[in-house]
């Protein structure tokens, strides 16, 4: 299968993984996923999440991006007979995030994701940042109104809705509701922030906006994007993986994966001839 | 950029025609659909309007108006004096325009009063129902003046054709006439209203010659609300069938609604997809197909004998229950199935626990769509009579439960009064035994019960038209109460999903 659906004549091999420079937050060995229908969506990834870094996961539509996003908050445990190979392995402690001992609960307590379409809940404004430390039975008032203002002001979002707490989030237009959905995100202080296509639903200006803001948060967190446009990869990776059928062909610095890709299938990629 | 290329001169012509001819033929089926659509909308609109256009015509005198049929030789009798109430000062006066008194029985009593003076006294009898007794002046000490007076005169009319009885009329001459119904107590007038039209009946059962004047405002009244049924159409209401209906939603609510619900996200959120579940889920859209009588054949076994509930609000609720559980199961499940999966991956995303999942978006989103079901499932539990008259719910009830709402009382109880009587035999200086808190709530669950839809049919089965009436009325009530329901869950639907968009 992926003979016939690799293009051209390219030779379907992986590039060796890259090592990052600065310390790791996560490092992924020879992870691979299995749908419950027993679809092979990961094959053997090796990557290195740097920290407080962005790293980006670009590929064609199918190529197992989100996938692997969402195994590191595992998220697939949502659905039945899913199945993890491998290790993701977070520093400092050493635990395996998709290990059958560890609690999802505790990896998603550390683990915040945001998804591509905003999705906040048809609650207050308050309500929406301050549910992930309701869910850990917060019960300091004062505590909780500090949270929500710090998450808020962390999403550019503060001087928006500042005057009207208590209105629907979903009163809000599409790029201040995904702006919204980081500071729910950011308030419960995550360790590493999962970034689902977060701008695919959204016009340009708001995308500048949470891009901006990606760019913003790394200073505190450890930020992985999956995106379809390499353009945003570019401009707000640090690092960035070129996904394909499954598997990871090329990881690198983003400079350098864009400017002189050693693989031949990422370059053919980046200047648009499959994809 | 590339030029436009100019189109060649010998490119196939396009056949227009038959393009138009495919179309033609593809918007005829278009057609034909539409308007064998709008056809059985039509009929069904015509349906419709049939049913709604007799059930008013059937309802409408209970709504407006009731009397009695002359056929009728049970009870009360018939058409007999009809006016206008009317205030005049501190009393109260009925103007009769016609004093014809068709049907006062041919008796010895009625004979022996042709040619006399004769009156009639208003009196009262209980209900809101002013009872006339017809005396010969002088005979009768307690004649006011302002009472009916004059001749009562007989006249027959000849039978039609041989065969035919002869019909006797008694007359009081002259007409138009008024009756003084001073003695109607306060709270009986308080119901009545200058213009209110009464009509008097004559009871030949009793001596005299009676009279009861009986409003032929709305039969709909308060009384109808406040009487418990009765021999006597016009005094019997609907107080034991609804309290009873009242009592046993009571019980069928608190059974199939939190049941029904944490069946539906059970089943949504927590069951695993597996053969079993299916074969579960498809059971239960079968469940909500079963007759109901099968219902009440299953309930007869199981809570009146199994559990030796008896015939009570208890047994009728849970099997009433049981009934709709599956509509309210659906209706949970298509209310989960509507929120989108985005807003559970959030929740979970941030930390939350299923069940926390569940307890702060789960069930607040999927409210209006279990309420509405609920309501729904009730308004279908309130018209059921097949698996209540299975258990056995009575048809005639002239009781009340007790009230669900506990009065607190204090009581010697029988053990107390047994261990004092014992005592006291022994040594006579025993203290008597002090009463005690009784809670007597629940004691209305084991109450033996009617409800609407069987008074209704108890009513109908009976050969009086009067009854009819009264049937009809309680027809209308019991509507009027589905219809409430059914607007509740349209209101609730519209406004609490306003806030709810994806």
């Amino acid at each position: 299968m992926t003979a016939t659906a690799t293009p051209g004549n390219l030779k379907f091999t992986a590039t060796p993984p890259t090592e990052v420079l600065g310390p790791v937050k996560a490092r992924v060995k020879d992870f691979s996923f299995h749908y419950a229908n027993g679809f092979q969506a990961l094959k053997s990834i090796n990557l290195s999440v740097a920290e407080n870094q962005v790293t980006a996961l670009i590929g064609p539509s199918g190529c197992g991006k989100s996938t692997l996003l969402r195994s590191f908050n595992r998220m697939h445990d949502l659905y039945a007979r899913n199945r993890y190979h491998g290790e993701i392995i977070l520093s400092p402690e050493n635990i395996n995030l998709v290990g059958p001992e560890l609690d999802p609960i505790e990896i998603r307590m550390r683990v915040s994701m945001v998804f591509q379409k905003p999705n906040p809940f048809p609650k207050s404004i308050f309500e929406n940042v301050a549910f992930g430390l309701r869910v850990r039975g917060e019960r300091n008032k004062a505590y909780v109104n500090q949270r929500v203002e710090e998450s808020l002001r962390g999403a550019a979002l503060w001087d928006e809705v500042k005057d009207r707490l208590d209105q629907s989030g979903l009163a809000l237009s599409g790029g201040q509701q995904q702006r919204l959905c980081i500071a729910r995100a950011l308030a419960t202080d995550p360790e590493i922030l999962l970034f689902d296509e977060p701008t695919a639903a959204l016009d340009p200006i708001s995308t500048t906006k949470v891009e901006d803001l990606v760019v913003e948060l790394k200073k505190t967190v450890t930020i992985v994007i999956v995106t379809h446009n390499m353009q945003q990869a570019a401009r707000v990776a640090d690092y960035t993986a070129f996904m394909y059928l499954g598997e990871l062909i090329e990881f690198d610095v983003t400079n350098k994966l864009f400017t002189t890709p050693t693989n031949p299938m990422t370059e053919q990629y980046l200047t648009g001839r499959f994809g | 950029m590339t030029e436009p290329t100019p189109p060649t001169p010998d490119a196939p012509m396009r056949d227009v025609a038959a393009l138009r001819r495919n179309i033609a033929s593809r918007k005829r089926a278009d057609k034909s659909f539409f308007i064998s659509g709008a056809l059985i909308i039509f009929v069904s609109l015509g349906i419709l309007a049939v049913l709604f256009g007799n059930l008013l015509s059937e309802g409408w005198p209970a709504l407006t108006q009731t009397y009695y049929t002359k056929a009728d030789k049970s009870g009360f009798g018939r058409d007999d004096l009809g006016g206008e109430i009317t205030r005049v000062g501190d009393g109260w006066t009925v103007q009769i325009p016609l004093a014809t008194l068709s049907d006062i029985k041919d008796s010895d009593v009625s004979k022996g009063l042709v040619g006399k003076k004769v009156g009639i006294v208003g009196r009262l009898r209980g209900g809101a129902i002013p009872q006339i007794i017809v005396r010969e002046i002088g005979l009768a000490d307690q004649i006011a003046a302002a009472d009916i007076t004059g001749t009562l005169e007989r006249t027959q009319t000849p039978p039609a054709k041989p065969g035919d009885e002869a019909e006797v009329v008694y007359n009081i001459l002259p007409g138009p006439l008024a009756v003084n119904v001073d003695k109607i107590p306060a709270e009986e007038k308080s119901a009545l209203v200058s213009g209110t039209p009464v009509a008097f009946k004559m009871d030949d059962r009793v001596k005299e010659g009676r009279f009861t004047a009986r409003s032929v405002s709305p039969l709909i009244t308060k009384n109808f609300f406040t009487s418990f049924p009765s021999r006597n159409p016009g005094e019997a209401g609907i107080l034991s069938a609804w309290v009873g209906t009242l009592l046993v939603m009571l019980v069928t609510m608190l059974a199939a609604i939190p049941l029904g619900a944490a069946a539906g996200i059970y089943l949504e959120e927590y069951a695993p997809k597996n053969r079993l579940t299916s074969i579960i889920e498809i059971n239960i859209a079968n469940l909500a197909g079963v007759p109901s009588i099968i219902w009440g054949l299953m309930a007869l076994g199981l809570f009146v004998y199994t559990l030796a509930l008896g015939r009570s609000v208890l047994t009728a609720g849970l099997t009433l229950g049981l009934l709709v559980l599956p509509i309210v199961i659906i209706a949970t499940r298509e209310a989960i199935r509507s929120i989108p999966n985005t807003i559970r991956e959030a929740s979970i995303g941030l930390g939350a626990t299923k069940w926390q999942t569940i307890r702060y978006h789960i069930l607040p989103y999927s409210m209006p769509g279990i309420l509405t079901g609920s309501i729904i499932a009730m308004s279908r539990a309130i018209g059921e009579t097949a698996p209540l008259v299975t258990i056995g719910a009575l048809t005639f009830i002239a009781f009340l439960p007790r009230s669900p709402i506990p009065p607190i009382q204090r009581e010697i109880s029988v053990e107390q009064q047994s261990t004092y009587d014992l005592a006291v035999a022994k040594d006579p200086s025993t203290p008597p035994p002090q009463p005690q808190l009784h809670f007597t709530g629940g004691e209305w669950l084991t109450s033996e019960f009617t409800v609407m839809p069987i008074q209704l049919f108890q009513w109908v089965s009976r050969p009086q038209l009067e009854f009819h009436q009264n049937a009809a009325a309680t027809g209308v009530v019991l509507l009027a109460m589905t219809l409430t329901l059914n607007g509740l869950a349209i209101f609730l639907r519209f406004r609490l999903r306003r806030n709810l968009k994806w």
